[in-house]
């Protein structure tokens, strides 16, 4: 048991502090539009330049091939900095990128990991359709095998960034016959191909992020295809199964960082008996609170990070934390929400963080797998419960 | 040697094993603090000048886990904590009598908190063990009161009905020692009440096993498998916290306070919630005395005043700098 960073680490903070002081961006991210993707890309140009393109990658394939010890380091000095996350480039960086460098033949490496690294693309996944949500399994976008292509119909939703990106990780329907989790390709498919129509939805608070993306005929080239025809569902696994220490660490530092703003914005506001916010008993005891599951949170990633640190291959314990980091959020955007009192009333004040992001953050209990489906994954996984669904 | 692994080594983990082997037969609530003395684990923790093993504040907390998960007699982690103390006040007969189990300690807590000022501790008391000195500790300090100190014993009927239980009140002038012991016992409450979380979360995942309902076990219903996913999470941020404690106080790290009541608030949480949630999986058995699922909640109520109750810790919590 011990919790000492060596003195290399420790230089290792210093210099990644200094970096993100000086590099991060200066403005404020944008909402909506094309804005967002021009500042996405800029700030993974400038951490790409800096050499932390991505962090987790190995360097073999031009990532910073960081220890796990280092990529936390790194998220945390980017939570301390307030420094924005990846956003748009999050299918690019965190799951298109990995699951390629596990899966893909060199020719497809070479080709697409420089310009994920480099911040001149973007990458959205499609993976949810209308009647495969949580059962990502009940897929039904078609695809045909004619000659050397794939022809697709059909449609994919909840697509995030499709309507910026340029390309999408899609897993396709390509044999309707061997059952639910066979059958199914993986396969890249180039946005601008002729047959993809893109509609974008808004999301509850207000962002523009979400889309349905129809496909009409569209014509993918077979050498898009990841880990073989029929062989999808394999390859989707090798990064959706696994939720990654220094993914976990990444969490746990940025709510961390947002209850120590909240417990901030409680000393500086008043509430309506005219005494701070900070000093009425009940928002002081959420806010304890918060502070402590925060910190327990961080406890937790360190624990799994642990394990990593020493080659322990990751277990189903680490879906624990990522249930406890969504739900522990919801509490802090709601005390965040009740603090704001009246600027609550709009979205776009400067405490947009707080009210949009009470908003925003429902994510966190519903994407990459609902709070119910972890509940169930770990009853299963971690308890060993028979299978409750 | 440095770096980050806040997980038990080999060798704590073979110090846990030998305390969990030599327990293994006995029934929950059966390690009392003469079989756990006779194996050389009461004041573990103690500093061989004082004549104990001296193991680190770490495997300390770990061992707690375990007195916990077992519903071990209180008396155990008071004559650790007693031991400390007496080792402090260099009454080095006494510490080698709470070692050996020759002497026993319990715990002394006050009806409403010890009150403004530092006078000492005063007041009503609940006793809780079966006990020769009771160990009262709190943020103040902490103190040992023999039975010369205390008046008007009276035997109540315990919450815990593992820990024998006395109303008493408070005579002549005891004062409170820095000793720094009520680190060390936040820890090690934080620890014990882990240990509970821990396994009212395994029991009722047992249960839910083999307990069949409507031609299935209630496990495969979502109503009970979340519940029981939720004692998962709850016992993980708590043990995980109690790790992260246990380093940062046994390398006097800065913010060991902190990190110290973080413990004990996660595992406050977990405790209890998690014994709940063993009752309510349990159902009627779990209301019937016949399962043992309600000592759990008991210990878990008895450790979480012990400790001081939540709401201090909370305050704690919120006023330190971050």
């Amino acid at each position: 048991m011990r919790l000492e960073f060596s003195s290399a680490e420790r230089q290792f903070r210093d210099q990644v502090r200094t970096w993100v002081e000086v590099n991060k961006p200066k403005e404020k991210r944008p909402v909506r539009g094309l804005a967002v993707r021009e500042f996405d890309l800029a700030w993974q140009k400038a951490k790409h330049e800096g050499g932390f393109g991505a962090v987790s990658w190995p360097r073999k394939y031009g990532g910073a091939g960081l220890s796990v010890v280092e990529q936390l380091i790194w998220f945390e000095e980017l939570a301390k900095a307030d420094a924005p996350g990846v956003g748009c480039l999050s299918p690019a960086l965190n799951h298109a990128g990995p699951t390629l460098i596990a899966m893909a033949s060199e020719e497809q490496k070479t080709f697409h990991l420089p310009k994920i690294l480099a911040g001149e693309v973007v990458w959205s996944q499609g993976f949810s359709e209308p009647q495969a949500g949580s059962d990502l399994g009940g897929l039904r976008l078609r695809g045909e095998i004619v000659g050397d292509h794939m022809v697709v119909n059909g449609q994919k939703i909840w697509t995030s960034y499709a309507h910026f990106a340029d390309w999408q990780e899609t897993l396709v329907r390509t044999d309707a016959t061997l059952g639910k989790h066979k059958g199914i390709t993986w396969t890249i498919i180039d946005m601008k191909t002729p047959g993809i129509d893109i509609r974008p939805l808004e999301t509850l608070d207000g962002g523009q992020h979400f889309c349905e993306v129809f496909y009409d005929n569209v014509r993918v080239p077979l050498a898009n295809v990841v880990g073989g025809v029929d062989q999808g569902w394999r390859v989707a696994m090798t990064t959706l199964v696994t939720e990654r220490a220094a993914a976990a660490a990444s969490l746990g530092a940025t709510v961390g960082r947002a209850v120590e703003q909240l417990i901030e914005i409680a000393k500086n506001r008043t509430g309506p008996d005219g005494r701070t916010l900070y000093s009425d008993e009940a928002i002081a005891r959420d806010l304890a609170r918060h502070r402590v599951e925060a910190q327990a949170l961080r406890a937790m990633s360190y624990a799994i990070i642990s394990r990593e640190a020493k080659g322990v291959e990751a277990g189903p314990e680490s879906a624990l934390p990522f249930l406890y980091f969504g739900e522990l959020l919801q509490r802090v955007r709601a005390t965040g929400i009740e603090l704001l009192g009246g600027e609550a009333l709009a979205l776009d004040s400067g405490l947009e963080q707080w009210a949009r992001g009470f908003l925003a953050d429902r994510t966190y209990v519903i994407a990459g797998g609902s709070a119910e489906v972890r509940r169930n994954i770990i009853a299963q996984s971690v308890l060993g419960l028979p299978r409750s669904y | 040697m440095n770096g980050i692994d806040i997980l038990p080594s080999d060798d704590q983990l073979e110090i846990v094993d030998g305390l969990t082997r030599a327990l293994a037969d006995l029934p929950v609530a059966g390690a009392d603090v003469a079989t756990v003395a006779a194996l050389g684990f009461v004041g573990a923790g103690v500093a061989p000048e004082f004549g104990g093993p001296g193991l680190s504040i770490a495997d300390e907390m770990l061992l707690n886990i375990e007195f916990g998960r077992r519903l071990a007699g209180i008396e155990i982690l008071a004559g650790g904590l007693a031991a400390r103390l007496a080792a402090a006040s260099g009454d080095l007969a006494l510490v080698a009598d709470l070692i050996a189990g020759t002497r026993t300690a319990g715990f002394a807590a006050p009806m409403s908190g010890w009150g403004e000022g530092d006078a000492g501790p005063r007041g009503e008391v609940h006793l809780v063990g079966a006990a020769d000195v009771f160990l009262a500790v709190s943020h103040k300090g902490a103190a040992l009161l023999d039975l010369g100190l205390l008046d008007g014993l009276e035997p109540v009927e315990g919450m815990d009905g593992g820990a024998k239980t006395v109303r008493a009140k408070i005579i002549g002038d005891p004062a409170w020692t820095q000793s720094g012991v009520w680190p060390l016992a936040s820890l090690c409450f934080a620890a014990q009440l882990c240990g509970v979380a821990m396994a009212a979360r395994d029991l009722g995942a047992d249960y839910a096993k083999v307990r069949v309902q409507f031609d299935k076990p209630i496990g495969s219903f979502q109503g009970v498998a979340h519940q029981l996913a939720d004692c998962a999470v709850r016992a993980e941020a708590a043990y995980s916290q109690a790790l992260f404690a246990a380093i940062a106080l046994r390398d006097g790290a800065e913010d060991a306070g902190f990190q110290v009541t973080a413990a004990v608030l996660t595992a406050m949480d977990a405790a209890v919630r998690n014994a709940t949630t063993n009752i309510q999986v349990h159902g009627a058995m779990g209301y019937s005395s016949i399962t043992g699922a309600h000592l759990y909640l008991k210990r878990a109520v008895v450790l979480r005043q012990l400790a001081g109750g939540p709401r201090q810790h909370e305050r704690a919590a919120l006023a330190v700098r971050r």
